[in-house]
């Protein structure tokens, strides 16, 4: 049995009198431990409620998930699955709530209920693979975007989780805050941590073991990235972009050069297309 | 020039450190320009002191020819100079959709009747359905929505120059293309004159005809994209990057590619590639 798993899950939202909305659809998904999945899809595709169905924090309407083998729905075991799968959101401002840096990131494990020697220890160890050590007194409100995506990282980590889902977390950020937190979240996996990363950038997910394409609430593509940039029709039908360096091998294929399929970066274009002469 | 900044800085407070620091830049009417550079490089302080949020330390910010502390009433600024800030759905507050809009032409004393076109245009512009949303609360809407219905409040006003902090921050790939294809329309249909801020050189690039390229509060370089783009090792050293089709010609030409690097459409960088792929050995590699 996988790490996490999804079985022909559905979800509902009712609210009032409005006509039911069903964001997800027949679900079936299941993570290994230690992979990094990415989870991408234009607006409205159920990308965040999907996210909230992998530790507990909805309940699917149909079908069931299980974290190491609890079901999400065991009322019991709740917090022993939120223990081992951190979730990380789109604003920063939304999840900071400490005056310092290190408060914040000690805030989960204080509430572990943890010694203070065990959480001193966490709270450094966090801050150093975050790398804002010399940040921990400051207070957050002063810190950059990808520093506060950092510092809210850093407090899931302290939490020691398997697991971490990122919901957008670059969706508000520079591309100087997206390199630094697409590098801190390359860091994490290095720790051994699993990953799922959500997203509608699809330059994003060149990195990831997986991806699986969501459109309308249902799963209508999984594969490896350099599969999963093959469909560009279903990329398409999807609302999403290929990433134009793909994109150009892609022509630049179609015009008779002869370039291997796999390539993702500009990097590894011009040292292919170096070797055709 | 419709719009001109003359060695402008500012300050928040006396003795703190300037934000800006001797800023000059020209817009003339019907241009349609882009305002590039890190966070913090101030870009946003700037468009502030060009509605008149902001009055500038020292230097003059002139609209048509006249200095904005000369102009009768700040009212007559905004009414010219429409400022959509970084996501302005943050800013809706009124009860319905069509109260929000309405909120700016009311300011400007047009009669009810008037008000309620404009609403409709800025409404249609935006792709918002008036009939189904103008009674509805602004916080229903969903996201991409609320983002429209920010802008159509400024839209509202009519402004001859509109000002976009990040317009499509957080804006899935449809979204963002839709929005900018709007704000084209605009400036090419219209005659409205645009200035966007974007963290995205390639939306910049495809976009604008004019770049200017913030650091630590000042313009450090202007031109074309095309121009701009030749200054590859400038823009990195002030942490931003080319876009990455133009990475590849870059990387290409220091293999000894004698390759254009002033491209930045995906048909072009291709065309370029296919006529020299051929031609040189790579000595590197």
């Amino acid at each position: 049995m996988a790490f996490i798993e999804l079985k022909d899950v559905s979800y509902t939202y009712i609210e009032g009198d409005e006509p039911p909305v069903t964001a997800l659809k027949n679900i079936n998904l299941s993570v290994e431990k230690g992979e990094m999945i990415a989870i991408i899809g234009p607006n409205g595709s159920g990308k965040s409620t999907l996210a909230k169905l992998f530790n507990g924090l909805f309940q699917p309407t149909e079908g069931s998930v299980s974290v190491g083998g609890l079901n999400t729905s065991d009322q019991d075991k709740i917090w022993d699955i939120r223990q081992q799968v951190g979730m990380v959101f789109q604003n920063p401002d939304n999840q900071l709530i400490a005056t310092m840096v290190e408060e914040e990131v000690a805030f989960g494990p204080e509430n572990l209920g943890l010694p203070s020697a065990t959480i001193k220890a966490r709270v450094d160890e966090a801050l150093a693979l975050v790398g804002l050590e010399e940040f921990r007194q400051a207070a957050p409100h002063h810190l950059s975007g990808g520093q506060k995506q950092r510092v809210a990282i850093a407090g899931i980590f302290a939490m020691r989780p398997d697991c971490i889902v990122f919901d957008e977390p670059t969706a508000m950020l520079d591309p100087m805050g997206r390199k630094e937190v697409m590098a801190t979240i390359q860091k994490l996996r290095s720790e051994g941590k699993t990953i799922v990363y959500i997203t509608h950038f699809m330059e994003e997910v060149v990195d990831c073991d997986r991806v699986i394409i969501l459109k309308e609430g249902e799963k209508i593509l999984e594969g490896t990235p350099l599969e999963v940039f093959q469909a560009r029709e279903l990329i398409k039908d999807a609302d999403l972009e290929l990433p134009e360096v793909p994109y150009l091998v892609y022509r630049l294929r179609e015009a008779g050069l002869q370039l291997p399929d796999e390539i993702l970066t500009p990097e590894s274009l011009v040292e292919k297309l170096c070797l055709l002469n | 020039m419709f719009v001109e900044l003359k060695d402008v800085y500012y300050r928040y407070q006396a003795g703190e450190e300037d934000i800006l620091r001797g800023v000059n830049l020209g817009i003339e009417k019907g241009e349609f320009v882009a305002l590039v550079g890190h966070t913090g490089s101030g870009k946003s302080t700037l468009v502030q002191t060009i509605n008149g949020l902001l009055r500038p330390s020292s230097g003059q910010v002139l609209i048509e020819g006249r200095e904005i502390k000369e102009w009768e009433s700040p009212i007559m600024v905004r009414k010219k100079v429409g400022l959509v800030f970084q996501y302005p759905e943050h800013q809706l507050f009124e009860e319905t959709v069509f109260k929000d809009i309405a909120f700016g032409p009311k300011n400007l004393g047009w009669s009810e009747k008037e008000i309620k076109e404009k609403v409709k245009q800025a409404m249609d512009f935006v792709q918002l359905d008036y009939e189904e949303l103008k009674d509805r609360s602004p916080f229903g809407l969903s996201g991409g929505q609320k983002r429209r219905a920010a802008i159509a409040g400024v839209l509202a006003m009519e402004p001859e120059l509109l000002i976009l902090d990040e317009p499509i921050a957080g804006l899935d790939p449809r979204g963002r293309r839709k929005l900018l294809d709007r704000i084209n329309w605009l400036n090419e249909e219209q005659g409205i004159t645009v200035l966007l801020i974007s963290h995205r050189m390639e939306d910049a690039a495809r976009r604008a005809q004019k770049l200017f390229v913030m650091n630590q509060g000042q313009i450090v370089l202007q031109g074309s994209p095309q121009e701009i783009f030749e200054q590859r090792d400038e823009l990195y050293e002030i942490g931003l990057e080319i876009p990455p089709l133009n990475e590849v010609l870059w990387q290409l030409r220091k293999c000894g590619y004698p390759v254009r690097t002033d491209i930045f459409t995906i048909e072009d960088v291709e065309e370029e590639i296919l006529r020299h792929w051929r031609g040189f050995r790579c000595s590197k590699i």
